[in-house]
């Protein structure tokens, strides 16, 4: 078994407001292994995106995290100052935000934003920063010379594909992306995720893909991990995952999703929806929506386990 | 650049409407600057001098029309006319002294103003909830909202006349010489450096609020988040990304403030007796000074229309966007 690249154990993020406070991540284990691509899935509010800015730790207040550690390549990523932080941003973990469009500033040219990045973490010249800047941009198919251009000049795919060359400049060993495909249309979805697979597998570096497109994910990562009301209710191999869900929370959500291979199955929605974190239901909290909930469900946490080998559901009926 | 002209030709036609107003407007007026110069000499003059008062103040020269035509051409040379109130000085010398005063008093106050004010709220937004943005806006605000005659009263009877830290009024002490040494600059700033505390201590906190309120929402942006999550040193994120943006809408203000700056310092020179243009636009006003006050007029609208057409260009320059859609 080889170590894991990241090694996130009992986080807990806490959003603190004047009506008390609310946990969007709570208790969370979690391991990205070097090289892989997994999978976050969950509704909005299930606390992924939270989880990707706790991992820089950019979380802007109220957002705190209250408890856990974060190892990576040997470090506690929780323990850092803010100085070790801004050397480690980027240079080791790098990420790929929601929106391309307001995550590229708006005032100055996209190349001034690969090269202050380049600048800020190695003592290179600004032509040389540059001219790294346009290669970058031709890694992802945009011509080296777009890097005078500014973000609205730019077409909804191409910002993206931006933002991936902007998250490779310093070749880190892991890129978050943040729903990266949300607000572009199903063809240029599909080849940016090629992309991003291609160049993985050039560059070696892991990544953290969070969507809340359960089919995408599936067919894109090595291994899934499916959150609900901020808890991880099952991580396991996407291939075991697709086919023999443990959870019923994942069962759910693939028999919503129409297949187009293999037999014809009659769609289903999970009833009820999802609840507030601000007051969750005890126990599991999938209980009240789970078709096989019973009295223990509501009373008490189900543990964690090994359904099968790498295979984890929160789940006493996971099998 | 196509774009530029345009917005060239916009002020033009602006500015054809301004001096047009500006002819009109005074004739409306009861009265005529021929009899209020009559009246100046206090009986002193024959009857008979008014018809040829008249007739040198070109009051007599055909309809209003021609008027207007022979006003248009004038205008195009620089060429204003003669003062009444300071007879004989031509207007566009008069209005040239006080224009010097008023563009270094008002102008730097206005400049002043905006640096501080803006760099205030970058603080206060960078460090939310700190003292800087706890007391800061409230108390600015506050001083803002006091009458500007009254604060500017208030400070000149305080440190002026009771300590006696500032002089009482005027650009300069009688008894010095104009010129570049060091000894007569040092006067000067004595001079303006009341007048000019009280015009930014009246506007820092609009300067101050606009920009912290603007900061707030673009440091929640996603732009700024990754600046920081690129690992970019805080002052890099708050300047280069923050600040950046955050400083578009305030730079539509500060063209309008400065276009305001050469008309809206009226007060000022008047608690100040400031040998500049709002005292000059009185002293005209008491006068019946229709050549000055048409001078006055027109330096002031033009003054804003310049004002706006560099906002233009300086938004060119700061944001690509406009550049654009420009073309």
């Amino acid at each position: 078994m080889p170590e894991p690249l990241l090694s996130i154990r009992d986080l807990c993020v806490d959003y603190i407001t004047a009506r008390g406070s609310v946990r969007a991540v709570d208790s969370l284990n979690l391991d990205v292994m070097p090289g892989e691509i997994l999978g976050i899935a969950g509704e909005s509010g299930s606390g992924k995106s939270t989880l990707a800015q706790a991992l820089l730790r950019t979380l802007p207040p109220p957002a705190v995290i209250s408890r856990g550690s974060v190892r990576f390549e040997g470090r506690d990523l929780l323990e850092l100052n803010e100085a070790e932080l801004q050397k480690l941003r980027w240079k080791r973990i790098s990420m790929v935000f929601q929106s391309a469009m307001d995550a590229l500033n708006p005032v100055t040219t996209i190349g001034e934003q690969i090269t202050d990045a380049i600048r800020a973490h190695e003592n290179v010249t600004q032509a040389v920063a540059d001219c790294r800047a346009g290669e970058l941009l031709e890694r992802v198919g945009i011509a080296g010379d777009r890097r005078r251009s500014f973000a609205h000049q730019l077409s909804g795919g191409m910002r993206q594909r931006v933002g991936i060359a902007l998250a490779l400049a310093l070749e880190p060993s892991l890129v978050i992306l943040d729903e990266p495909t949300t607000a572009l249309d199903v063809v240029v979805q599909r080849d940016i995720l090629e992309q991003i697979r291609e160049l993985q597998r050039q560059l070696g570096f892991a990544v953290m893909f969070i969507t809340h497109d359960l089919a995408r994910m599936l067919e894109f990562s090595d291994r899934v991990a499916v959150f609900y009301a901020a808890r991880l209710a099952e991580v396991g191999p996407s291939k075991d995952m697709t086919t023999n869900p443990s959870h019923p929370y994942t069962k759910g959500l693939l028999k919503a999703f129409p297949r187009v291979h293999g037999v014809r199955e009659e769609l289903a929605s999970i009833p009820g929806s999802p609840p507030s974190l601000q007051n969750p239901p005890s126990g599991c909290r999938f209980h009240p929506r789970c078709g096989q909930a019973v009295a223990a469900c509501a009373a008490s946490t189900p543990e964690v386990r090994e359904v099968r080998p790498g295979h984890w559901a929160a789940c006493p009926f996971a099998v | 650049m196509r774009y530029l002209l345009k917005r060239l030709g916009f002020y033009l036609v602006a500015a054809w409407a301004a001096v047009t107003i500006n002819f009109f407007l005074p004739r409306l007026m009861p009265g005529d600057p021929a009899t209020a110069l009559f009246a100046r000499f206090k009986g002193k003059l024959a009857p008979e001098a008014i018809d040829a008062l008249r007739a040198t103040f070109g009051l007599t020269e055909g309809p209003l029309w021609s008027q207007y035509l022979t006003y248009l051409s004038h205008v195009l040379r620089g060429e204003m006319g003669v003062s009444i109130a300071y007879f004989p000085a031509p207007v566009s010398q008069v209005i040239g002294t006080a224009l010097g005063w008023t563009l270094f008093l008002a102008g730097s106050a206005v400049v002043l103003s905006f640096a501080i004010g803006s760099l205030l709220g970058v603080a206060a937004a960078w460090w939310r909830r700190g003292w800087v943005d706890t007391w800061l806006p409230s108390a600015l605000v506050f001083a803002g909202s006091l009458p500007y005659f009254w604060l500017a009263m208030a400070a000149l009877y305080l440190f002026g006349f009771q300590l006696g830290w500032f002089p009482l009024g005027h650009a300069y002490a009688d008894d010095s010489v104009p010129g570049w040494n060091l000894a007569f600059v040092v006067d000067v700033l004595r001079h303006a450096a009341l007048p000019m505390l009280t015009i930014v201590i009246a506007t820092l906190g609009g300067w101050l609020l606009s920009m912290r309120n603007t900061m707030i929402s673009v440091l929640g942006s996603d732009y700024v988040n990754l600046a920081r999550a690129k690992g970019l040193s805080p002052a890099r994120v708050v300047l280069r990304y923050a600040a950046r943006n955050a400083l578009l809408p305030s730079v539509t203000s500060f063209g309008m403030a400065l276009g305001f700056v050469l008309g809206g310092s009226l007060l000022t020179e008047i608690v100040f007796s400031y040998p500049g243009q709002g005292y000059l636009l009185v002293q005209a006003v008491r006068n019946q000074d229709y050549p000055l006050m048409q001078g006055i007029f027109l330096v002031i609208t033009l003054a804003v229309l310049a004002a706006n057409w560099m906002v233009d260009l300086v938004y060119l320059w700061l944001d690509a966007r406009t550049r654009d859609s420009a073309s």
